[in-house]
């Protein structure tokens, strides 16, 4: 009983010692933690599964998730292969699956979808940015099994 | 005979009539009297009823002059404002009309435009058809003969239809100019005829889709204004307290929230509905020990969630230019089952991707709600009051039902 007051004393006396480790009211909101080191993407970052973490901007906000899935295939092209996509859209009614299927190809640091510029595309390790004039997703790469 | 008798009754007729009458002056003179007096006494009595009558009537006619002098400015103001009044719900009427008239006539339009449009699609889709049995017919003459109808196959017109466009953008072994859309209900659906239509009808004038990534993305665009159903997005909120306690303090977090609202931004009035739920397990302090303090005395074995159901938002302040609003969220708080009325001052504002986010805090007594505040030997204690705040994101799900103006 005595070594516990001593500590209860003791650690009332540290109390001071002690940083409080209260969210300050401007630290409350959430920002997706996402790298800053990116750089043009190569067609080789593309390969592979990604999903999206963020949606951001005014068309993408219309977007919950979103899921691509590049295979390069040089067969195909040179700076790309086929890819399969799908997107759950929110509109008036009940969100609905979109998929989409297709070619697609990197150039000059900016991703072509069924050869229509689709949006500038950019890697950070296993982040993927794919970013329009009206919006941008940040996707990581998934386990495909 | 007769004669005499006649005369017998005249007789006696006559002769009660004059006694009648000399009975009747004997009562009529005992009560009445007569008196003659010179006219000089009569006026010192005073003035006589028809003068009286006179000046009445002086007096009435000069009321009814004063009466007719103020009433009259009044009454052409009456009239006249009558008649400006008149004239501007006249005009006012014929704006209506023209406006009305506008929107029928375009109406019109649209409906004229919209039956051609259709009759061009079943005349078209008609051709199609005719074209197509003629190929079926030829095919099936051509059978016998052996090869070579496979090019007229080829060679037939398709029908208008989404399984078309599809099929053929489906094809991954060479580019095409468009995306495959695959079993895309909705605006993908809407949008296909339209491609193969070479000349679209008025009504495709319509709000395009909006393409992003490919994806084609509805065209309405998020509003302020109007009841919607807002989901939270957990990835992007945050629920916490804020604690005091004797060592130092301290703050608890958890983003496992999760709720949906309905609500009018830009009339928020107007009985706005929903619930936010926290699970209270996640809530993190930092610190193991103090967590599992803290979930003893949250009961969350029991109580796994805490719930804020939102009932009301009052002394709301709408800024519709900037998209925001400031009001306090009226409802019920649910701690450990135990449910008080509370008022949270909230900020709602809507960020570049077009979420909306809801910002605010409230402070409340831990021994309201039946928590004890830890207490390590009665030295290290937490005390009763704690803030509770909240930074939401949540995504529009779209439209709501309305509601009655008047509902709360």
């Amino acid at each position: 009983m005595r070594s516990e007051l001593l500590a209860v004393l003791l650690a009332l006396s540290a109390g001071s010692c002690i940083a409080p480790s209260v969210v300050s009211s401007s630290g409350r909101s959430v920002s997706a933690s996402a790298p800053n080191d990116w750089r043009p993407a190569a067609p080789a970052d593309l390969a592979g599964l990604f999903e999206s973490v963020a949606v951001e901007g005014s068309d993408a906000q219309a977007l919950a998730r979103v899921l691509y899935h590049f295979t390069l295939d040089a067969d195909v092209d040179a700076a790309g292969g086929v890819y399969t996509g799908a997107a759950l859209v929110i509109g008036d009614g009940a969100p609905q699956f979109q998929t989409l299927g297709g070619v697609w190809r990197v150039l000059a640091g900016r991703l072509e979808l069924d050869g229509v510029d689709a949006a500038g595309v950019q890697v950070a390790g296993e982040w993927l940015r794919l970013e329009s004039e009206s919006g941008a997703i940040v996707l990581r790469k998934a386990a495909l099994l | 005979m007769a004669g005499k008798l006649l005369a017998g009754i005249g007789v006696a007729a006559l002769v009660v009539f004059g006694v009648g009458g000399l009975v009747a002056l004997g009562v009529v003179r005992e009560r009445v009297t007569l008196v003659v007096q010179d006219s000089s006494v009569s006026a010192q009595r005073g003035p006589a009823p028809v003068e009286l009558l006179a000046e009445d009537v002086a007096a009435v006619r000069a009321d009814l002059a004063a009466l007719g002098a103020a009433l009259g400015p009044q009454l052409e103001e009456l009239h006249a404002s009558l008649d400006g009044a008149a004239t501007q719900r006249g005009a006012a009427h014929s704006a209506t009309i023209d406006r009305l008239n506008s929107a029928v006539v375009a109406l019109s339009a649209r409906v004229d435009s919209l039956a051609a449009a259709s009759a061009l699609r079943e005349a078209r889709t008609l051709a199609a058809l005719e074209e197509l049995r003629a190929t079926s017919s030829a095919l099936a003459q051509n059978a016998a003969t052996g090869p070579g109808a496979a090019t007229e196959i080829a060679a037939a017109p398709a029908l208008p239809s989404t399984e078309s466009s599809a099929a053929a953008g489906s094809d991954s072994s060479a580019p095409v100019a468009a995306p495959a859309v695959e079993a895309a209900p909705g605006p993908v659906a809407e949008a296909a005829p339209a491609q193969l239509d070479p000349t679209p009808p008025p009504e495709a004038a319509a709000p395009a889709p909006r393409k992003f990534l490919s994806f084609t993305l509805p065209s309405k665009s998020f509003s302020f204004a109007g009841r919607q159903r807002l989901a939270i997005v957990p990835s992007l909120s945050r629920v916490g307290f804020d604690a005091k306690s004797t060592l130092h303090d301290f703050s608890g977090v958890t983003q496992k929230v999760e709720g949906e609202l309905e609500v009018d931004l830009a009339q928020p009035a107007l009985a706005p509905a929903g619930s936010v739920l926290v699970d209270a397990r996640s809530l993190d302090t930092g610190m193991a020990d103090r967590d599992a303090a803290m979930r003893e005395h949250l009961d969350t074995q029991r109580h796994a969630q805490l719930r804020f159901t939102w009932t009301e938002l009052r002394d709301a302040q709408v800024d519709l230019a900037q998209q925001r609003l400031s009001a306090v969220a009226v409802g019920r708080l649910s701690i450990k089952g135990v449910e008080r009325e509370v008022a949270m001052p909230v900020q709602v504002s809507v960020d570049s991707s077009q979420r909306v986010g809801i910002e605010g805090e409230l402070k409340l007594r831990l021994r309201d709600f039946g928590v004890e505040p830890p207490s390590q030997l009665g030295m290290i204690r937490v005390e009763n009051e704690v803030r509770v705040w909240i930074s939401l994101r949540a995504r529009s799900l779209g439209a709501a039902k309305a509601v009655a103006r008047d509902a709360k």
